[in-house]
């Protein structure tokens, strides 16, 4: 895929009064596994919608696969694999005909689609229950399904919102490798929650109130933030995170695990043997180490969620 | 030792003949917070209600404060604050009329309502929203609001069912902050969620996969059974290796040259092993020390694949 | 049972509810509208009905009884000349009835020892609704001048079907019938249909669940819904009175105030049954399905609108299984004929009854647990 899968400029769209999306400039490239990140209502389900030609918007520019989103987008959804938030699935075809219906709504040769579906299946260890009704799987397996319905027409395009929500952690794995799977000849953007997962990605949108506030590969992303993790380890992180908190030049402090992350500011903080020396000064919580480490996935987001991102 | 704050034996729950919850036994000691952890569907709604008497179990036994839940559950509605799934602040009354009303349900009136609520609104940080509805306010606002709201009769246990769903990273942070206050204050927390790595934020875990018990510990003992273990790395010049690994050997640890330098591998991350760290790292110039700590969700894709083998 | 608790939950449901313009406009335009539709457009009066006569006396006596009839606007005649013109009149529709007054009307009516003499009606069988009530009338100012009133068969060759009379209204008083039915109407499916909906929303949004981990018990938890909707259909009550005097005229004949206490007496019972069938539906959409299942009998049986009288005897004795017929018995009584307690009391005792049961099972399903 030479050209740009997804070119945006100035999208728009309004719900009402509301506007969801206030202007989205965004590039992407085919083949990579793009993570839309963001609080609460900043317009993710918005965009991932919009990217599937579900939606009427306004742009200056906006192609989708060559498309354009704001003309007929006939075209775009032959392409577009699209995985919606709810089960979006008939609850009492099974699993077999749920394939087989929606084979025939892409006018997959049956042949190709039988072989299709027979390879998905027993990927996502859905073969077994290749009869029951949809409704009847498990949230894990009712996902699972989703995901290889939107991949079955092979789309060029793969949009999933949050498609691992409160998913248990082996299924969520498997759907993962189903993406991975997927990202060898498609783009795939998705929407989640889920830090480790936005960590795992090729490229981040960080989108809020309905713009692009950031969008690049994590470490790009990084770059943005001014500040530098240490990760303090000792015998009580909690009393250490709130100790941390109290310096001059710390950010924010959070006890996880058997370390306190402490963020501190790029520009003053001074070196690790300091900062050793200034929190056992403090007395606080029998600090043993003190780690520098890279900026992880959560400190990144959090920073940009509270607005420290240049 | 004192009593623990709750405790279930035996606790199941069926609806018709599906099983929801399967004989779970559960302890939490006062004071701690205790995650309960597990997908959706998994049983964790049904527990959290079966603990603070909304529901009635099928069979076992729940004692909730020194008070025996299902013969009595009344009771403990004084001592116990509880947030739902959802949030429930009422629409079509400010916030300030929602505390008014909640607290009119728990004999909180004058001065004392003003009081403890302005402390509440200072530390949750609600002051621009008092004045707002809930549908005009943001998911991460409501949910602290919430919390401020199970919180305002100073109950000593909190019942968080899913507290942190549907909010923004920021908001959640800022949320296991105020838990882990209230914890820090003496308040008891239970506290369910989907949210794998949150288990770091809390003193004991329950896993729960399709309504039984398949986890039960604190993390760090998760960490040690259920992972290869901490690994820390020692970027250390050549010279030193032989001496680090000597001072790193011991008893469950695993010791190795790498490249760069030194690597030990053990299940316990104990100050000990820390603090000789600590001292390699600062007698040699230009040494790096990368510490890897296992992340929950690996952990517990280990136990469930264990658990469902 | 703490009355500071009850207080709270009924401030929060009060403030609630009158800050939601969609709930308020149903409470108080639905009943408001439905009195008006009822009252005004649907009640079966007689007015304005298109009468052909036949005249064969042509005698001061008939053309009294003529005048008589254009008196008050009842009826419209117009005379006709012949048989064949009256049967077409009938037949074209631009008549309801034919009148054959026969041509020994006046000599007949002078010798009180003949039998009385004989004024054929005949109608329109589409018409039965009009023409049964118009037939009373018609009889009565008949019987008034000395005859008799009988009822002639459809014309011969028109292939007119008689239909059954299907609505009867022996006083024809149409309006003051359709309103009072009309507070039986709104007091029962809309209040059924809000409590049972309304129940059903609060407990899928979780609200109630978090009021049972608070001190408040199940009955103050719904006491708090359902009080804040009595009062409110209770004012119902006394707007639709209003309304139906100010605009319709109809005034109630007998006490206002007994009116309005069987009024409130009967609202509570229907919030009983709308809590009932809200405890038996997991959704809104089954709550509506529900109410509407038992507001259909409800209307057909409770008198509304089919009279009790001409239903076969063993549904007669079904329709005393429904509140709704004695409170609609009631709310005639009061409105139409000033009746109070001492004329009412067998309908008072029969709600009386009906309360205590359903308001009993209603109570008694508060305090259950899931």
């Amino acid at each position: 895929m030479s050209e740009l899968a997804v070119r945006l400029r100035g999208l728009e769209k309004r719900f009402g009064r509301r506007r969801a999306l206030a202007g989205v400039d965004l590039d992407l490239a085919g083949r990579e596994i793009v993570a839309v990140v963001g609080p609460d209502g900043a317009g993710k389900t918005t965009l991932l919608r919009a990217l599937a030609g579900l939606l009427e918007v306004e742009a200056v520019e906006a192609r989708v696969l060559g498309h354009d989103l704001t003309g007929d987008v006939t075209e775009i959804k032959r392409r577009v694999g699209y995985v919606p938030q709810a089960f979006g699935l008939h609850r009492d075809l099974t699993v077999g005909e749920s394939l087989r219906f929606i084979a025939q709504l892409h006018r997959i040769p049956p042949a190709t689609a039988a072989a299709r579906a027979e390879a998905l299946l027993v990927r996502t260890g859905l073969r077994p229950f290749v009869d029951r009704p949809a409704g009847a799987l498990s949230g894990g397996m009712k996902q699972k399904l989703a995901v290889v319905s939107a991949l079955l027409p092979e789309p060029a395009l793969l949009v999933l919102d949050e498609p691992t929500a409160g998913v248990d952690v082996l299924a969520r794995r498997e759907i993962w490798a189903l993406l991975e799977a997927a990202r060898t000849h498609a783009l795939v953007v998705l929407s989640t929650s889920y830090v480790d997962e936005a960590a795992a990605c090729d490229r981040l949108v960080y989108l809020e109130s309905g713009r692009v506030l950031a969008a690049g590969t994590p470490t790009e992303l990084g770059g943005r933030v001014p500040l530098a993790l240490y990760r303090v380890w000792g015998d009580d992180p909690r009393a250490i995170a709130e100790a941390a908190r109290a310096l001059p030049y710390a950010q924010g402090a959070r006890a996880a695990g058997r370390c306190a992350h402490v963020t501190v500011w790029t520009g003053r903080a001074p070196e690790a043997a300091r900062i050793a020396a200034d929190l056992a000064g403090l007395g606080a919580g029998g600090v043993r180490l003190v780690e520098p480490a890279p900026l992880d996935m959560e400190s990144i987001l959090l920073a940009f969620a509270q607005g420290l991102a240049a | 030792m004192s009593a623990p704050a709750i405790l279930a034996r035996g606790l199941t729950r069926r609806f018709g003949t599906f099983t929801a919850v399967d004989a779970l036994d559960i302890t939490v000691a006062s004071g701690t917070i205790h995650a309960f952890l597990g997908a959706n569907g998994s049983g964790k709604s049904t527990t959290i209600r079966m603990l603070i008497g909304l529901l009635r179990p099928t069979a076992g036994s729940i004692v909730v404060d020194g008070i025996d839940v299902i013969r009595h559950p009344r009771r403990v509605r004084d001592r116990i604050g509880y947030m739902g799934q959802r949030v429930s602040l009422y629409q079509g009354l400010t916030l300030r009329e929602n505390v008014e009303f909640y607290a009119g349900l728990y004999g909180i009136a004058g001065d004392e309502l003003a009081h403890r609520w302005g402390a509440l609104r200072e530390r949750f940080d609600l002051g621009e929203a008092e004045a707002e509805r809930p549908e005009d306010l943001s998911g991460g606002i409501r949910q602290r609001a919430g919390l401020a709201l199970a919180t305002l009769h100073r109950p000593r246990l909190l019942f968080l069912d899913e507290p942190t769903a549907g909010v923004d990273l920021h908001s959640r942070a800022l949320f296991w902050e105020l838990i882990q206050e209230e914890a820090a204050a003496g308040v008891t927390v239970f506290v369910t969620t989907h949210f794998l790595e949150e288990a770091d934020y809390c003193d004991w875990v329950s896993f729960i996969d399709n309504g039984r018990l398949i986890a039960d510990a604190p993390p760090e003992e998760l960490r040690r059974r259920f992972s290869p273990g901490y690994r820390i790395e020692l970027a250390l010049p050549p010279s030193a290796r032989a001496a680090a690994r000597a001072a790193l050997g011991g008893a469950e640890r695993a010791v190795a040259e790498t490249a760069d330098g030194v690597c030990v591998v053990s299940p316990r991350l104990d100050g000990a092993l820390l603090a000789a760290v600590a001292r390699l790292a600062a007698a040699e110039p230009g040494a790096r020390v990368r510490v890897e700590q296992p992340a929950m969700p690996e952990i517990f894709r280990r136990v469930l694949a264990e658990a469902r083998a | 049972m703490s009355w500071r608790r009850l207080r709270t939950l009924v401030v929060r449901e009060m403030r609630a509810t009158l800050r939601d313009p969609f709930t308020l406009t149903i409470l108080i335009a639905v009943p408001l509208v439905a009195l008006l539709a009822f009252g005004f457009v649907l009640s079966t009066e007689v007015k304005g009905l298109r009468l052909v006569v036949l005249d064969g006396s042509e005698t001061p006596a008939s053309r009294r009884l003529l005048a008589d009839l254009a008196a008050h606007g009842t009826f419209v005649p117009r005379r006709v000349a012949t048989r064949a013109a009256l049967e077409r009149a009938l037949v074209d529709g631009t008549a309801s009835a034919g009148l054959v007054i026969p041509a020994d009307f006046a000599r007949t009516l002078a010798r009180p020892e003949d039998p009385r003499p004989q004024v054929q009606l005949l109608y329109d069988g589409a018409e039965a609704v009009l023409a049964g009530n118009a037939e009373v009338y018609l009889q009565a100012l008949v019987e008034a001048s000395g005859a008799t009133l009988v009822r002639g068969g459809p014309p011969a060759s028109a292939g007119v079907r008689v239909m059954p009379r299907a609505l009867f209204n022996p006083r024809l008083d149409g309006k003051p019938f359709m309103v009072a039915g009309t507070f039986g109407f709104v007091l029962s499916f809309l209040t059924i249909l809000i409590t049972a909906v309304s129940i059903v929303n609060e407990r899928l949004a979780g609200t109630f669940e978090q009021l049972q981990v608070t001190p408040a018990t199940s009955v103050e938890i719904l006491l708090g819904k359902l009080l804040p909707l009595g009062a409110m259909f209770t004012l119902d009550v006394v707007l639709m009175m209003l309304t139906a005097g100010i605009v319709l005229g109809v005034w109630p004949r007998g006490s206002a105030l007994l009116l309005v206490a069987v009024s409130a007496y009967y609202v509570s019972i229907s919030l009983a049954a709308g809590l009932l069938i809200s405890g038996t539906s997991a959704t809104a959409n089954e709550a509506v399905q529900k109410t509407v299942l038992v507001s259909i009998p409800l209307v057909q049986l409770s008198g509304f609108i089919f009279p009790v009288r001409s239903m076969p005897a063993a549904v007669q004795w079904a329709t005393t299984l429904f509140p709704a017929t004695h409170y609609i018995a009631l709310a005639r009584g009061i409105y139409l004929r000033a009746e109070g307690v001492a004329t009412l009391w067998p309908e008072l005792a029969a709600l009386l009854a009906f309360g205590v049961v359903l308001i009993g099972f209603a109570l008694r399903a508060m305090g259950r647990r899931p």
